[in-house]
């Protein structure tokens, strides 16, 4: 049976980019009134063909051995099995905002390590930027101004509007605390 | 001709850019004034300024995505009131980035994000990459190609890990070659298209290096012309007929402190500049 296996990382340290995407956001763009904070971790998902004997390990071992998805001194990481692009649970009061390129090549770029270990059986790569954006008022159904504010935090539309997903090259979609799903492209 | 006065370009330094002084210094050598302009500083001294150029680097390290953040900040509104009057406006490599994210270029609706500038895309590898390119001219219609002819072969070095042009929307790329919008594609040392890695160094489409507004004075070019401003800069190797230069020039100081593909770049902002 093929699987999927996702390996969620984070920093803990400071993440400067997560600072300095906030600032943007808050000082630059002007939206400090609903932006409260931003976290950032990087999603991987490894889909593994049929007969690919124990995949959860491979990935852990990929993680450990490699030294390419996490540094032990600044990143922490889980690996759950499945395809939903989990990562850290969503606070009541935050959003995911879910941004991947478009056309990457991420399984490519990673055959030689895989080969190198010798890790077989996986057909396809792909990772996601995972943005957990603390806003306020925290998100309701039926908020009919919650999708245009994600959008305008998530999607580069204009020089003033969007940051997190340029919509030429990538995509983005928002996940709400209750489990919904908003595509964020215009 | 005689000029009766000096002209005066800004290059602006966002934090982690790191080609200004070669910048500064090849945009100097064609004779203009050049100054080295912090991002925070006071915009409205931007206006005593003939042009700008925004050089390479990492400006606030790539995050989110190459030039993303730079392009929020309060400048690039001065920048966007400046080219709009028709001051001339060249952003490379990671200034090409900035012009994109900000919708400066290509500006078909002025503000608004039209392309991106994707990451490489690249047989068997992936990231950062950098080589020399040769580089055709598709209109001489900018601010840099105006002291080049259509057809002209250009050799300039690449150095990015994301400088694959893209527009989701159907029929943009094409009608950008339409309008003589894309002024520069990666071609073979002998000018010849050549869709394919590693003349197209990174999966540009339609090998696209260098796309500017409709009215040519705002381009956005991922090559890097201060590398290449004098002969001396150019691998004894290279192919092609700059190659050829490169390789006659050597062992001549005064030959090799010759102009080279990148000034040509620089000569087409000072001629844009004589002719406003």
């Amino acid at each position: 049976m093929a699987r999927t296996i996702e390996l969620a990382v984070s920093l803990k340290v400071p993440d400067n980019e997560a600072r300095s995407a906030l600032e943007a956001l808050t000082v630059k763009m002007d939206l400090g009134a609903a932006v409260k904070d931003l976290a950032r971790e990087t999603l991987w998902a490894f889909d593994f063909g049929d007969g690919s004997g124990d995949p959860r390990a491979a990935v852990e071992r990929l993680v450990r051995e490699s030294n390419v998805f996490a540094n032990p001194n600044k990143h922490t990481y889980g690996i759950v099995e499945g395809g939903s692009e989990r990562g850290h649970p969503l606070d009541s009061d935050e959003v995911a905002i879910l941004v991947r390129d478009r056309d990457s090549n991420w399984h490519a770029s990673i055959l030689p390590l895989l080969r190198r270990l010798g890790i077989s059986g996986v057909e396809n790569v792909q990772r996601w930027t995972r943005w957990r954006v603390r806003i306020d008022p925290p998100p309701s159904e039926g908020d009919a101004e919650l999708v245009p504010l994600l959008r305008k935090i998530g999607v580069t539309t204009g020089r003033h509007d969007g940051l997190l997903a340029n919509p030429h090259s990538q995509t983005a979609r928002a996940v709400l605390p209750w489990g919904d799903e908003k595509p964020l492209e215009p | 001709m005689e000029r009766s006065r000096t002209f005066r370009v800004a290059v602006i330094r966002f934090p982690g850019v790191n080609c200004e002084d070669e910048t500064r210094r090849a945009v100097a050598a064609s004779g203009m004034a050049c100054d080295v302009f912090m991002w925070n500083g006071p915009t409205e001294e931007l206006s005593m300024y003939d042009a700008y150029v925004l050089p390479g680097g990492f400006s606030y390290q790539d995050r989110v995505r190459a030039g993303a953040i730079a392009a929020k900040d309060r400048i690039v509104d001065r920048l966007f009131d400046e080219a709009a009057s028709g001051k001339p406006v060249i952003g490379i490599c990671n200034g090409a980035q900035v012009l994109l994210e900000s919708g400066m270029v290509p500006g078909l609706d002025p503000g608004r994000v039209e392309m991106g500038l994707a990451r490489n895309i690249m047989p068997d590898r992936d990231g950062y990459y950098t080589r020399w390119t040769h580089l055709t001219v598709r209109s001489d219609r900018s601010a840099a190609t105006a002291a080049l002819a259509v057809g002209d072969v250009l050799a300039i070095p690449v150095a990015h890990a994301e400088g694959r042009f893209v527009s989701s929307t159907e029929g943009l790329v094409d009608g950008l070659f339409e309008r003589g919008q894309v002024v520069m594609t990666y071609a073979s040392p002998d000018g010849e298209d050549e869709d394919r890695f590693p003349t197209n160094p990174n999966g540009s489409t339609r090998a696209i290096a260098a796309v500017a507004n409709p009215a040519g004075n705002v381009v956005a070019m991922m090559p890097h012309p201060e590398r290449a401003a004098w002969l001396f800069q150019l691998p004894v190797g290279l192919a092609g007929p700059w190659g050829e230069r490169r390789r006659a020039a050597a062992g001549s100081g005064e030959g090799l402190t010759g102009p080279g593909p990148g000034a040509l770049v620089v000569d087409s902002l000072l001629r844009t500049l004589e002719g406003r």
